[in-house]
């Protein structure tokens, strides 16, 4: 572009000397030019949008030692990792940098779904790496409304990076595959899995309260093993049956119950741990706008 | 605060070196575009009062908070805010959840400004609580927003204002509460 197209704007903002003004003088080219330039800085500088912060200690709460804002991810559905949080702008902004600083398990990875004005969850995703204690994390480019107001809304789910269910706490087994049957529980939204071999704990803090998901693989062992879908594990009524949810299509439901009949197929059910994120800080910050 | 030329300015424009070159016969242009940035920027910039939110993924507080009043309610309060003198209004948002199977049911959300001494209380705003309205569903809940705004008439200190937000949720007629769970609220200033 022409430099005498491209704006040019103030490092600083200061006033113009009154002098500058004086009645029946005319303006020169430096002031014209330092009028422009420091209207240009007054429309284009960023600014923070918002900033939440929760405790970082860990506090006790019916027996249990956990963070303030604590939450176990949902590994194959979006869930809401905060409500809404409307705030206004300076017109003219259309972009800004998220911080979120949280304690993710070392080896777990959550993925964070942002929503704004100009974005959607599943076009803007970023994937936080757990450290085992609080980090910070940082989201940019994330577009905004040119309005002046707009909204934030973060979603998350698991990475499906999680350990196989320690069965010294949470009881057996964590991967199964035969004499299991399955049935849906239609209007629950939820389906079960029945397993006589399983001897799953179901008192307090249990599998499904501490958050795990089920997941199923084919050719489990084999060359080309593939993960043919998962669900977070929602209930465990009985010590050899739990429900996962949401529930199973029909069509994935019966070709799932007949593959798990098939013993030709090496299908395999696993039970994992899912991510868990403690979150201490919300921060959007307004990126300056350039010509 | 009414503009230099009585106009709402909401957004501005750059100014291009071209036209406050020496040769350009553009003077009015420059200080036009040059008063309509500040115009817009005093209107725009600062205008948060504040942000208070109410995660459901608070296990401190598992029982969601949840407000249960035939009765406004504070659901959020701030303090020490800053109006400046230009400011004609302030105004929020919540967003609350509640229980499916509870209607008929109607929210009650007013905003309060006081400086200490003179008080400005904006209307309720009020609608009905049904599948139709609600902005999303939430964990078996359905979501909504409702929005409430003041004018400043009395209010005259600048500094240490407290707004208030009040909000509850009841039969349409005034009869039997019904439950409220804040999920967060902003509240901000602007002019007209």
């Amino acid at each position: 572009m022409s430099t005498w197209l491209t704006p040019e704007i103030a490092s600083a903002f200061g006033a113009l000397d009154g002098a500058a003004f004086t009645d029946g003088r005319a303006l020169d080219a430096l002031t014209l030019r330092t009028m422009a330039m420091q209207a240009n800085r007054l429309i284009s500088v960023g600014h923070q949008a918002f900033n939440l912060v929760w405790p970082e200690q860990q506090v006790t709460f019916e027996g249990v030692s956990q963070y303030f804002f604590d939450a176990v991810a949902s590994p194959s559905e979006w869930e809401m990792l905060h409500p809404p949080i409307t705030f206004p702008k300076l017109p003219g902004l259309d972009s800004g940098k998220i911080y979120i600083r949280a304690n993710i398990p070392s080896g777990d990875d959550v993925i964070v779904g942002v929503e704004t004005g100009r974005s959607n969850r599943d076009d803007l995703t970023a994937t936080l790496t757990g450290t085992g204690s609080f980090a910070n994390y940082s989201i940019s480019s994330v577009p905004f409304d040119l309005g002046a107001i707009d909204q934030l809304t973060l979603w998350f789910r698991g990475g499906f990076k999680g350990d196989l269910m320690n069965t010294t706490t949470y009881g057996t087994l964590n991967t199964g595959s035969a004499a299991l049957s399955a049935s849906p529980l239609r209007g629950w939204g939820r389906d079960y899995l029945v397993d006589a071999s399983n001897n799953w704990n179901t008192g307090a803090g249990n599998l499904a309260e501490a958050g795990h998901y089920i997941q199923i693989v084919d050719d489990y062992g084999g060359s080309d093993p593939r993960v043919m879908w998962r669900r977070k594990i929602v209930a465990l009524p009985l010590s050899d049956r739990l429900e996962w949810g949401p529930a199973l299509t029909r069509d994935v439901f019966l070709a799932f119950r007949a593959a798990i009949a098939n013993t030709a197929v090496t299908t395999q059910w696993e039970i994992r741990k899912l991510p868990t994120i403690a979150v201490s800080q919300i921060m959007c910050v307004l990126d300056s706008r350039t010509p | 605060m009414t503009s230099f030329d009585g106009r709402a300015y909401t957004g501005a424009e750059f100014i291009p070196p071209a036209l406050y070159h020496p040769a350009a016969p553009a003077v009015g242009d420059v200080g036009l575009q040059a008063m309509a940035a500040a115009y817009m920027a005093s209107r725009y910039r600062g205008q948060l009062v504040g942000v208070q939110t109410y995660p459901m993924r608070f296990r401190f507080a598992a029982h969601r908070g949840t407000v249960s009043s035939t009765s406004a309610v504070d659901i959020a309060e701030w303090g020490d805010v800053h109006l400046p003198a230009h400011a004609t209004h302030v105004g929020a948002e919540l967003w609350f959840a509640h229980a499916p199977g509870e209607e008929p049911a109607e929210v009650n959300a007013s905003l309060e400004v006081y400086d200490g001494s003179n008080t400005d209380t904006g209307s309720t705003s009020t609608f009905t609580l049904t599948e139709d309205t609600a902005e999303g569903a939430f964990a078996g809940l359905y979501t909504y927003r409702v929005l409430v705004e003041v004018a400043l008439a009395n209010v005259t200190a600048p500094d240490e204002v407290r707004v208030r937000l009040k909000a509850f949720v009841d039969e349409p007629t005034g009869g039997a509460a019904r439950d409220l769970t804040p999920l967060s609220a902003t509240c901000w200033r602007w002019t007209v």
